[in-house]
């Protein structure tokens, strides 16, 4: 096993993946609603490093016609590069909304952790339980 | 005719998704207009959902297919719909128009921001629809993830509380878009193909690879189909839930959910390990019952009880063989009836159990066909929860799975419990205060009237079951 290909195992597989599982450590340990949104994004950049890393093809180039291209030209996948677009709008806008629940939240609580929230929001319950609308 | 059948199931997904981008617009109109957009939204696709279903039947179809831009699959996305999927397409968008009646006209429905979810309400309705046709995996992906935004945007447009529900979503959807697109991705990676009925699947690749996509799979989808242990939101979502809503998030997107996963499961030939994917349906089915039972909020109790339903569905279908011939039967026999019991708590409008004293004078008809939808999704005898319950008993147990036996069993029992806790409390629990309990007729409790007079039917004369059975093992999911 050369050291090239253990780099480009890391770095097409497993770095992605350690990424992803930094953020679900993150998400499952913090307590911060915005520590927390922070991970889910940890997340999402290992998931997106992850599709770009599918279509690495050794010594491969970026699939674009240039001038003095040959029939013996290697190309990278384009496809996970055209999915990792769409990956990335949906976990801005995902983040986005998430943003917007946080404010809500902390207008609501008057606090960014979430045991607190929960606290409060049992007090809340037990006071008066319904439709606060 | 073909030629114009041919095109239609796109209009499913694209007419609701184009009016949930033109609803700012019609607010611009007046304020009350985009509630009358959702429903004739609803109205066309459940139009659209008999016709299609009716094609079948009379002309002899096995499949529609509809290839966007007309590029084949691989190279393009592909709509299909079989006589199954047909029945559940017409199954979603009629109880969909029928919600809308309750999303109009139902006075306990009040929610913060009408317009919002009117815009969440026909996001659900065209991703739900998308789900079940689409035979793309990348485009599962992204209308998985509309489901999830449109969702949320229903569970944080229903009250102030709702905002702590939809955060706990959040986090459980957001794990699980991630893992779905590392399974995609992985799938892709095998394949070399997002189609997903390729003839390259996984069924040549290692046991150990089909056991991870598989996992992962079952935890991406996992979350909106309710199965356990992605199922923590359930109490907050539901707990603060109006009753469209509770039916969106119950019947519509739950069974879009599992109806993929079913599909994806199939395709692929993902189920490498039943003992294992066993193992997670039966907790899901046993904490399910298990937490219906420990509610005091109905709403709640009917969440659980989705998941418990869910975890039977789901093991069903791992045993595979007699047993998985049950699935598609009982699945509609649960869509029914749970959407029965949901339209009937939101006209009688009480939602906490210990408050349900002798409620039934409010509103007799829907305490009615409470106790209707309520013995036929636990089984009872002459409805017709009872064919399909005690079909797939019997398959289970004449296939040698007695563990499974006993803990559908038993876990039946539990539901036994808690529905007849709710019926009882809601008949023969003395009240005290007569003064406030006088009849009044709603025009809305016609509507669980008429799905409960199908569930009779069908349980009097259970031979339609056996002829909507036999139907649906023609045709591929």
């Amino acid at each position: 096993m050369s050291l090239e290909y253990i780099v480009a195992n890391w770095m097409v597989f497993w770095g992605p993946l350690t990424i992803v599982f930094i953020g679900l450590y993150g998400i499952l340990t913090q307590k911060n609603l915005l520590k927390i949104l922070i991970s889910i994004d940890v997340m999402d950049l290992g998931v997106n490093l992850y599709i770009v890393g599918v279509g690495y093809v050794k010594n491969g180039i970026a699939p674009i016609l240039t001038k003095g291209m040959t029939s013996n030209n290697i190309f990278v996948d384009p496809l996970p590069q055209a999915l990792v677009l769409t990956a990335i709008v949906i976990s801005l806008a995902v983040t986005a909304f998430s943003l917007f629940l946080v404010i809500k939240l902390y207008e609501r609580y008057n606090s960014l952790d979430i045991s607190s929230i929960y606290d409060k929001e049992n007090t809340f319950s037990n006071n008066n339980n319904e439709d606060d609308v | 005719m073909r030629g114009f059948l041919n095109q239609i199931p796109i209009l499913l997904v694209a007419i609701p998704l184009a009016f949930a981008f033109l609803i700012p617009l019609f607010k611009l109109m007046s304020k009350k207009l985009p509630k009358f957009i959702v429903l004739l939204i609803a109205l066309f696709n459940a139009s659209i959902a008999i016709y299609m279903a009716l094609a079948f039947k009379n002309n002899g179809l096995n499949i529609i297919k509809y290839q966007i831009g007309n590029f084949i699959p691989p190279f393009g996305i592909e709509f299909q719909v079989t006589f199954v999927s047909s029945m559940f397409l017409l199954l979603i968008n009629s109880i969909i128009f029928l919600l809308g009646f309750y999303y109009i006209w139902d006075k306990n429905f009040t929610v913060k921001d009408n317009y919002g979810y009117a815009i969440g309400f026909l996001g659900a309705i065209a991703s739900s629809n998308a789900l079940i046709m689409s035979n793309d995996l990348f485009n599962i992906f992204v209308f998985f993830e509309i489901a999830t935004i449109s969702a949320l945007i229903i569970a944080t447009s229903d009250r102030k509380k709702g905002y702590l529900g939809s955060f706990n979503y959040l986090i459980y959807t957001a794990i699980g878009s991630v893992f779905l697109l590392i399974a995609i991705l992985s799938v892709y990676s095998h394949n070399g193909t997002l189609y997903l009925f390729d003839s390259v699947s996984l069924a040549t690749a290692s046991k150990n690879f089909v056991l991870v996509i598989g996992l992962l799979f079952f935890i991406a989808l996992g979350v909106e189909a309710k199965l356990f242990p992605f199922t923590g939101w359930i109490p907050h979502v539901y707990g603060g839930s109006t009753s469209v809503s509770a039916m969106l998030f119950s019947v519509i997107l739950a069974t879009s959910s599992l109806y993929v996963s079913f599909k994806i499961f199939i395709a692929q030939h993902l189920v490498s390990s039943q003992t294992l994917f066993l193992v997670f349906a039966l907790t899901t089915l046993f904490i399910g019952e298990i937490s219906a039972y420990l509610s005091k909020d109905i709403r709640v109790t009917f969440g659980f009880s989705s998941m418990a339903q869910s975890g039977v569905l789901f093991a069903a279908f791992i045993l595979g063989g007699n047993v998985a011939k049950y699935v598609i039967p009982q699945f509609f026999i649960i869509m029914l009836s749970k959407s029965i019991i949901f339209f009937s708590i939101f006209n009688i409008g009480e939602y906490k159990i210990d408050n349900l004293n002798g409620k039934y004078k409010k509103d007799l008809i829907s305490s009615l066909t409470l106790a209707v939808g309520g013995l036929s999704l636990a089984g009872m005898p002459l409805l017709a929860g009872f064919w399909t319950k005690i079909g797939m008993l019997k398959a289970i147990f004449y296939d040698n799975h007695y563990i499974v036996f006993s803990i559908i069993l038993l876990s039946s029992l539990f539901e036994v419990f808690y529905i007849f806790k709710i019926l009882q409390r809601l008949y023969f629990k003395n009240v005290g205060e007569e003064v406030n309990l006088k009849y009044k007729f709603k025009a809305l409790s016609l509507i669980p009237l008429i799905l409960s007079l199908i569930v009779l039917a069908l349980g009097i004369y259970p031979q339609f079951i056996n002829q909507m059975f036999n139907l649906l093992l023609k045709g591929g999911i």
